[in-house]
């Protein structure tokens, strides 16, 4: 402890001008003040990539109708500037005691990947990478795990001794996608796990966590020609989305909750595909889970599908 | 007082409870009659051999089989299997079981087919042929888990568009071919190489 009455080591301290606490106190607001301004540095690209609306944005459910009106025009003059296309950005809602349910025939299914490319066209998907929601895997007959299966068979089908299963999401009644979605950008309604692309952070906890690999990652934004978008587009649905967010395959909601069949099964040459409403007693998809032996992939993980396959 | 407040009570707690009608799950089941009907896609030129003559439209043109085979064939009597054909038909690929010609074509009139009952069916009809054999099949089909579907699941908006038996299978050879896939995505997922 120094004694107040020792006058040389006071003189000393303030000859220097500077003291350590000072120094350390300047350093400090100098190193805080450097990391503000890079922490902040996304505003100051405001103008360039993301408009003030789009920053401000709430989440999908605390939205408005003038909200959702003012929303949509605005990612339609968007996909104008963007694209050159002009298009038609909707939010169809889920219908009122409809639940979907999908059923594919393993045994008809060819491998042919029309649904993939029938995909690929429906729901503007970046041309370069062909990406799709659909994986068609080649799988050995008698193997039941399509961890096992190859995705990029490239030969005439179907191959002697092999079948096809084509995997997309399930839409399951218990997602683990949406469970570990640390901002809900993902959640399910009443017919169908759905994703907002832009409450969305990019994390990829839900690609991770997905056990049937169903979620995509938009690693750049999609470059899809202009005379090539699909212009009957929905938010939660088929809007092109932006680079860094995920996404994953919706039932085609933009077109099954207007009543019309998902773009995959009208693709499907061979009819292995069932779809419809599961409430509804005198649907097919009603007919297919009563009268043939379904299951579900990965069932022992409780996640409990609404994507069924089956054998005739 | 206290024993019929005491009974009171307990026919309290045992009253059945009210459900009340969730309106979001109630279903409403709409008449048969504002259901849209199915649309049955039928291929052209059923019951007809195409050429290779085309027409002012760009088509091939066809001929009813009667044509040839009228009143009575002329020269040789017609053959009973595809491995008798000697000069005509010969360009179409036979493989549908042990079936002979006349399993569906009638050999009394030419232009219809004939059931195994013996009836005589117009090319239109070809399902109702199909599915002597092919019930389970033809089952599938009747509940839309076998032949496709496009257009509207849900028939109060819309049609279901469906293929008849021919659209897809070739009566002569109706194993499905092997095609060439479209591509796959790039996406390095579950790749061999």
């Amino acid at each position: 402890m120094t004694d107040p009455t020792d006058d040389t080591t006071t003189v000393e301290a303030n000859d220097g001008g500077i003291d350590r606490r000072t120094a350390m106190k300047a350093l400090g607001a100098t190193l805080g003040a450097a990391a503000f301004a890079r922490a902040m540095a996304p505003l100051r690209s405001w103008s360039a990539d993301q408009s003030m609306d789009e920053f401000l944005q709430q989440h999908y459910k605390r939205l408005s109708d003038e909200d959702m009106e003012r929303i949509l025009r605005r990612l339609e003059q968007e996909t104008y500037d963007e694209y050159g296309a002009q298009v038609h950005i909707d939010d169809p809602q889920p219908i009122p005691g409809v639940q979907f349910g999908y059923a594919l025939n393993l045994s008809v299914c060819n491998g042919c990947r029309k649904c993939v490319e029938a995909c690929h066209i429906e729901n503007n998907h970046d041309r370069s990478t062909n990406n799709s929601y659909i994986r068609v895997f080649e799988m050995e007959q008698g193997s039941m795990d399509f961890e096992k299966g190859t995705a990029d068979y490239d030969h005439t089908v179907p191959a002697p001794g092999k079948y096809y299963m084509p995997v997309q999401c399930l839409q399951c009644d218990n997602p683990p996608c949406v469970d570990v979605c640390p901002v809900e950008a993902t959640w399910k309604e009443e017919d169908g796990v759905v994703v907002d692309y832009n409450w969305c952070i990019g994390c990829r906890y839900c690609q991770a966590a997905c056990p049937y690999h169903a979620r995509r990652f938009n690693w750049k934004k999609p470059e899809i020609p202009t005379g090539e978008v699909n212009p009957v587009q929905a938010y939660l649905a088929n809007r092109i989305r932006p680079a860094g967010v995920v996404e994953k395959c919706h039932f085609c909601l933009h077109k099954t909750r207007k009543g019309g069949a998902p773009a995959c099964q009208q693709a499907c040459p061979t009819g292995a595909r069932v779809f419809g409403n599961m409430l509804d007693p005198d649907s097919d998809i009603r007919w297919v889970l009563e009268n043939k032996r379904v299951y579900v992939l990965k069932e022992d993980l409780g996640t409990r599908p609404r994507f069924f396959y089956f054998f005739d | 007082m206290a024993a019929i407040l005491c009974a009171a009570l307990i026919v309290s707690l045992f009253e059945a409870p009210e459900f009340d009608d969730d309106p979001d799950v109630a279903v409403d089941q709409p008449e048969t009659d504002d259901l849209y009907e199915d649309v049955i896609i039928t291929p052209p030129g059923l019951g007809k051999l195409t050429t290779s003559i085309v027409d002012m439209h760009g088509q091939f043109v066809g001929i009813r089989c009667s044509t040839c085979h009228g009143a009575g064939d002329i020269g040789d009597p017609p053959a009973q299997y595809a491995d008798e054909l000697t000069e005509f038909h010969r360009e179409m690929e036979f493989s549908h079981g042990d079936l002979a010609c006349a399993s569906c074509h009638a050999t009394d009139d030419r232009d219809k087919l004939t059931l195994a009952s013996g009836a005589l069916l117009d090319y239109d009809d070809t399902m109702d042929l199909c599915a002597q054999c092919h019930s389970s099949e033809y089952k599938s089909y009747q509940h839309g888990a076998h032949g496709g579907m496009s257009g509207h699941w849900d028939r109060t908006q819309g049609e279901r568009v469906r293929n008849h038996c021919v659209v897809c299978h070739d009566p002569h050879e109706p194993a499905f071919p092997q095609v060439t896939p479209a591509d796959p995505p790039r996406d390095r997922f579950f790749g061999t190489q």
